[in-house]
C-alpha cells in the first residue's frame, strides 16, 4: 500500500514542475510577442504624430515670418510687404535678408538651417534666400517645405512662399 | 498534509495541463484579435490633427485676406484719387480726365469719397480672392490710416474627418494699416470752397495764389474751369501703373473747379 502511494507521487511532482515550467516560457513567450507587437505600433504612431506636428509647426513659423513687423523708410510694415517692395526694387534685399536672419536663424538650430525662395504666379523662382553661413558647396539634406500663397499687387497676382527645413 | 494531497491526485495533475494548454490558446486567440484590430487605420489624434490642419488653412486665408486688402486699400486709394474720388461716373462730368467738383451752376459735384472707396476696393479685392478662391463683398471703414473690412457672410472650409465630411467656418474680417488717410478728400473739399468764396469776381491771380497756398498744382485753365492736382507727398504707396507693373507712387488727387472770375 505504501509502495503504491510513492509511485503515484514521483511522476505527480514531474509532471508538475514542467507545467510550471511550460506555463512559465508561454508566458514568457506572449508578453515578448505582445512587447514586438506594442513597441510597432507605437514607433508608427509616434512616427506620424511628429511629422504632423513638424508640419503644423512649421506653417506657424512661415506665417510668423511673414508678419514679423518691420520699420523700411520710417514706416511700420511686416516681411510680407517687405518682400513686395524688395520684388521691385533690388535694393531692400539687404535689409529682407537682415530681417530674416534675425527671426529664423534663432529657430532654426544647428544642424538645422532655413531658405525662403518666393515663386511667381507661373512657378518661376524669382527670389532666394539663404542662411547665411550656408553655401552649397556640399550636400545638405531637405527636411520639410511649407509653402504659402501671397497676393502680390498686379491684376489678381500671386505668389509662392517657401520656406524650407535643412539638415547639415 | 492534505493540501499536499489535494496537489498530487490525478485531477490536479490534469488541471496544470489544461491551464497551459488554454492559456496558450487563450494568448493565442488575443494575439491574433488585437492583430486584426489594432491597425490604427486613422492614426492616433487623426482626428485632431485634421482639425488643426483646417485651422491652419483657415489662419493661411486670413493671413492672405490681411495681405490683399493691404493692397487693394492702396491701389484702390491711388486709383481713386486720379478719378477725382469716382468709382465710375462722376456727378456733374469730367474736363478731360478730371472729374469736375464744382460746375457753372455751383452744384454741388463733390464726390461720396468713403462709398467710391468702398466700389473701388471691392472690385480690386474680389481679383484677389478669386485666387485663393474666397467669394466674400466687404463693408469698409477708414480712419487712422487703417482699413476695417466686414464681410458679409462667413466662409466654410469643408474637409474630411474620418469617413465623414466636416466644416470649419471662418470669418474673413480684416484691420490692416495702410499708410492712407482717405480724409483728404475733405479737407480738399473744404479748400475748394474756400478758393471759390475768395476768388469769386476776382482775377487769375487769386486762383494762383490760393492754389499755391494750398500746395495745388494748376494744368489748365478753360472758360474759367480750372484743372488742379495735389500730390500728397506723406501718402506713398506700392501700385499697378498703367504698364500693370509696380511701382511707388505717391497719391495724386485731380479735380476740376469752375471759378466764376471777372
Amino acid at each position: 500500500m505504501m509502495k503504491k502511494k510513492a509511485q503515484l507521487q514521483i511522476p505527480g511532482a514531474v509532471v508538475d514542475i514542467y507545467a510550471v515550467i511550460a506555463f512559465v516560457l508561454v508566458m514568457l513567450i506572449f508578453i515578448l510577442l505582445f512587447q514586438i507587437r506594442g513597441c510597432t505600433t507605437r514607433d508608427r504612431v509616434s512616427a506620424e504624430i511628429q511629422a504632423k506636428t513638424i508640419d503644423i509647426d512649421s506653417n506657424l513659423i512661415l506665417l510668423n515670418y511673414l508678419r514679423t513687423p518691420v520699420i523700411v523708410d520710417e514706416k511700420n510694415i511686416d516681411i510680407a510687404d517687405l518682400i513686395i517692395l524688395t520684388l521691385y526694387n533690388g535694393s531692400y534685399e539687404t535689409k529682407l535678408k537682415e530681417e530674416s536672419e534675425r527671426t529664423l536663424t534663432p529657430i532654426y538650430e544647428e544642424p538645422y538651417f532655413w531658405s525662403i525662395i518666393v515663386y511667381d504666379k507661373e512657378d518661376d523662382e524669382i527670389l532666394e534666400l539663404w542662411q547665411e553661413q550656408y553655401t552649397w558647396t556640399v550636400e545638405y539634406d531637405e527636411i520639410l517645405k511649407t509653402k504659402l500663397k501671397i497676393p502680390y499687387p498686379k491684376v489678381n497676382g500671386t505668389y509662392t512662399i517657401e520656406l524650407t527645413k535643412w539638415e547639415d | 498534509m492534505g493540501r499536499l494531497k489535494l496537489f498530487n491526485t490525478k485531477k490536479a495533475l490534469l488541471f496544470n495541463i489544461s491551464l497551459v494548454l488554454i492559456t496558450i490558446i487563450v494568448l493565442t486567440t488575443a494575439l491574433i484579435a488585437l492583430g486584426q484590430v489594432i491597425p490604427f487605420k486613422e492614426g492616433i489624434g487623426s482626428r485632431a490633427f485634421d482639425i488643426v490642419e483646417v485651422y491652419q488653412e483657415g489662419e493661411n486665408k486670413l493671413f492672405y485676406v490681411d495681405q490683399a486688402a493691404k493692397l487693394s486699400a492702396q491701389q484702390a486709394a491711388y486709383d481713386l484719387a486720379q478719378k477725382g474720388g469716382f468709382s465710375n461716373k462722376t456727378k456733374c462730368g469730367k474736363k478731360e480726365d478730371y472729374s469736375i467738383w464744382l460746375d457753372a451752376t455751383k452744384k454741388d459735384c463733390y464726390p461720396d469719397y468713403k462709398n467710391e472707396f468702398n466700389k473701388d476696393f471691392n472690385k480690386i479685392m474680389k481679383g484677389y480672392l478669386s485666387s485663393v478662391p474666397l467669394y466674400v463683398n466687404y463693408e469698409t471703414s477708414l480712419f487712422d490710416e487703417r482699413i476695417i473690412g466686414i464681410p458679409h457672410r462667413a466662409t466654410v472650409l469643408f474637409f474630411y474627418s474620418g469617413k465623414s465630411m466636416s466644416n470649419y467656418t471662418i470669418y474673413p474680417s480684416f484691420n490692416v494699416n495702410i499708410n492712407y488717410d482717405i480724409n483728404k478728400y475733405r479737407d480738399l473739399k473744404e479748400q475748394s470752397n474756400n478758393l471759390i468764396s475768395e476768388c469769386t469776381n476776382k482775377t487769375v491771380s487769386c486762383v494762383n495764389s490760393k492754389a499755391a497756398e494750398f500746395n495745388w498744382n494748376i494744368t489748365s485753365a478753360e472758360q474759367n474751369f480750372f484743372k488742379f492736382y495735389y500730390k500728397d507727398n506723406n501718402t506713398k504707396v506700392l501700385v499697378n501703373n498703367i504698364k500693370n507693373e509696380l511701382s511707388h507712387e505717391l497719391i495724386a488727387y485731380k479735380f476740376a473747379l469752375y471759378v466764376p472770375l471777372q
